[in-house]
């Protein structure tokens, strides 16, 4: 998946995000906890939910990476940092 | 006859390779309708045996309980037993939150759990990494996790147990809570078996053990009793049942599809993987005793009857000596082997059966061996007037098990 701006990449990732979960994500905001603001979020799905964005967008996660990720923002600051 | 209060079934569900509903298994069953087909769950070009009894996994329906999120990545087992526990407990009028937690049980048994799913994640990990492991694929292939979501979803807080004991551990299961109940342990619950294993590791070990059938083309089914059988065929699948103790289940109105009357199990033989004769026919006068039946009250029996060459022969050894002029049929040609599901899937067509005054079947029997005693064996489906039914089952280990049941 190929995605150049800022803007794009939260898009695409609050857009997948709401797949993963099956769940409508719009009222995501770059400041949202992803534990706090997703439904019944916990520590297995996060992981889960980071080997599915790893196959949607494209890049490959550090395991260690999970329990440092507390926002929307923070996880798409790492997907661009690992596109890179 | 063991004393202790009486037992009926109150409700049932499964999924199978013939429908995934009781009334649809049960009218594809006695029309002589077979669940092979050619194996969808993966290219089975490097195996012998190229044909299953897939349960169809689209068509399995769930309430709305909790967990929706992690029973979607359950292994198949979990999710037949699922959806087979909570059809079951809907016909039985049955919201496990609203009865006493501490008179109900959940009993499952599960011979080989989440095997596709384990043979998924070694492939997985050696092809992308240990990180890469999903987190969910050791609660999805747990052997326990069947009764647990059967629990979980619906806000039971009473005990939940998953019982082993190979390809009788449903039937197991079944005879847990059974005993249970009767003897005042627990008032109701909810038992069963469970299993999914078409996967190519599965395959590769039984054709090792040369336990395969290698049945083909658009007719090839397993040939239980059949002096042409070669072996027995994989099958997928679940039946949980609602058991609960009589004068409840009265008092509530609720539908009363049998009776349980009596169960036994024993282990014996000198092979880790082969049925004894006479330890099957131990477990079957265990059982007509703790029904307090004799075996002339015996209408029919459901066998193991797998079409494995020296079980087959083993277990119609003890039936000629104990049941010789009974009726005897299996589910086997038509379902397939379903393991840990194959005594609760025989044990709901001998409900039916019962119900129905008809006992199916094998449509794929036309001639005993040479030197085979002189048996009922169906190879059409009998109307015969029925009280009383066996059920057996027997796994790897030396376990030879039996129920008895009747109409009430």
């Amino acid at each position: 998946m190929t995605v150049t701006t800022d803007t794009e990449l939260l898009t695409t990732v609050v857009r997948e995000i709401g797949v993963f979960l099956e769940t409508d994500t719009s009222h995501l905001r770059p400041d949202s906890s992803l534990t706090a603001e997703l439904d019944n979020m916990n520590s297995l799905k996060l992981y889960e939910m980071m080997l599915y964005l790893e196959d949607a967008i494209g890049f490959s996660f550090d395991e260690k990476v999970v329990d440092r990720l507390d926002t929307v923002q923070d996880l798409v600051d790492y997907i661009r940092e690992r596109l890179r | 006859m063991t004393a202790g209060r009486r037992v009926v079934v109150t409700g049932f569900g499964l999924a199978s390779a013939l429908g995934n509903t009781p009334d649809r298994f049960w009218c594809r069953l006695l029309a002589g309708e077979s669940g092979f087909r050619p194996i969808s769950r993966f290219d089975p070009a490097r195996h012998k045996s190229r044909l299953a009894a897939e349960a169809d996994d689209r068509d399995l329906h769930f309430g709305k309980g909790a967990l929706a999120f992690e029973l979607a990545r359950m292994a198949s087992f979990v999710r037949f037993a699922v959806h087979a526990g909570e059809a079951a407990l809907e016909g039985a009028g049955l919201e496990p939150v609203r009865e006493a937690a501490d008179r109900g049980l959940i009993a499952v048994g599960a011979a080989m759990g989440g095997l596709p799913n384990i043979e998924a994640g070694v492939l997985r990990q050696e092809d992308r990494g240990p990180g890469k492991t999903t987190p969910f694929l050791i609660p999805s292939l747990i052997p326990g996790m069947a009764a647990g979501m059967l629990a979980l979803r619906p806000g039971f807080q009473g005990p939940q147990q998953t019982l082993g004991g190979a390809c009788a551990a449903g039937r197991l299961a079944i005879a847990h809570l059974f005993q249970a109940i009767r003897r005042g342990d627990c008032d109701w619950g909810l038992a069963g078996g469970a299993e999914a294993v078409t996967t190519p590791i599965t395959f590769s070990g039984f054709e090792a053990m040369n336990a395969l059938s290698l049945a083909s083309g658009p007719d090839g089914a397993p040939r239980p009793f059949d002096r042409r059988r070669d072996g027995f065929m994989v099958g997928e699948g679940a039946a949980l049942l609602v058991l609960e103790e009589w004068g409840r289940a009265r008092a509530r109105g609720a539908p009363v599809l049998g009776e349980i009357l009596g169960a036994a199990s024993v282990t014996g033989g000198t092979d880790i993987v082969t049925p004894d004769a006479a330890s099957a026919d131990r477990s079957m006068r265990l059982a007509l005793a703790d029904a307090g039946r004799e075996a002339g009250e015996i209408g029919g029996l459901f066998a193991q009857g797998s079409g494995v060459v020296r079980g087959d022969a083993a277990e119609l050894e003890a039936v000629a000596r104990l049941l010789p002029r009974v009726a005897v049929t299996s589910i086997k040609a038509q379902v397939g082997y379903t393991f840990a599901a194959n005594g609760p899937l025989s044990l709901v067509a001998a409900l039916m059966s019962l119900q129905n005054g008809v006992l199916p079947g094998i449509p794929t029997f036309e001639s005993p061996d040479p030197d085979s005693p002189d048996l009922r064996i169906l190879a059409a489906p009998r109307t015969c007037p029925l009280r009383t039914c066996m059920v057996n089952a027997h796994g790897f280990g030396g376990v030879h098990s039996t129920l008895v049941v009747g109409r009430t």
